[in-house]
């Protein structure tokens, strides 16, 4: 049996209803979307949340010694502008190289937004050994997601001090590198 | 060692209880001199001169 066909380019005006099947739409829009507006009612719209607007990255070879317990910059540091207020920024900082260097003490580290810390001692206790040994313990990493409600350039950075005072601490050690990403986020 | 460890050597080589942050590219991606590695004198420190911290590491 033999089906009959239809020529859809001919002899027929409006739109499909969304309940028969269709749209309910004549055209669409450029890079946009369909979604659900209502029960039986399609539209289009941006993307939803969770999109990656912008993704920045910075890797170096910076080495350094501190030698007491005032928070120095590691030369981990990346500037982002996010594009709107409401925008997110994950932050993954990977600090290779890290240790203790001489002396009883251990490696603290924290992450700045400017000059405001957005995570205090995301590592603590870092080569701790509870003597004098040198001790090279490697990755020290941190992930967060900062809501900085703002459009301007802002910098982020990695600070690490010693524990203790007369007692040194390394980032970066035997040519290790250390990078940082981020990633703004629309919700 | 490295060329970083080796001037926070000298630093404390000449005063053991030096607060300092000393930071620069490590020796093995890129040539330096003490010129090209930044200081930090914390909490106050009375600065310690580059001549004075080269002169303690060609002696270490």
């Amino acid at each position: 049996m033999a089906f009959a066909t239809i020529d859809v380019t001919k002899g027929i005006t409006g739109t499909i209803p969304v309940a028969n099947g269709g749209t309910g739409l004549a055209s669409g829009t450029t890079g946009q979307f369909l979604k659900f507006t209502g029960s039986t009612a399609i539209g289009t719209g941006e993307a939803g949340g969770g999109k990656v607007l912008q993704v920045l990255n910075m890797l170096t070879a910076t080495e350094t010694v501190v030698s007491n317990n005032t928070y120095t910059d590691v030369g981990i540091t990346l500037a982002i502008t996010p594009s709107s207020t409401s925008s997110k920024i994950l932050i993954i900082a990977q600090c290779n190289g890290v240790g203790k260097f001489t002396n009883n003490t251990f490696a603290k580290l924290r992450m700045l937004r400017d000059s405001t810390t957005i995570i205090d001692d995301f590592a603590k206790e870092g080569g701790n050994t509870g003597d004098t040994a040198t001790n090279k313990i490697g990755t020290i990493g941190t992930t967060y997601l900062d809501s900085p409600s703002s459009t301007s350039s802002l910098t982020y950075k990695v600070q690490m001090m010693s524990g203790q005072n007369n007692a040194s601490v390394q980032c970066g050690a035997s040519g290790a590198k250390s990078t940082m990403t981020l990633m703004e986020i629309s919700v | 060692m490295s060329y970083i460890t080796d001037i926070a050597k000298a630093i404390i080589s000449i005063k053991n209880n030096a607060k300092f942050g000393v930071r620069g590219e490590n020796k093995d991606t890129k040539s330096q001199t003490l010129n090209d590695c930044e200081i930090d004198w914390n909490d106050g420190e009375t600065p310690i001169s580059k001549t004075d911290i080269q002169t303690e590491m060609d002696k270490l």
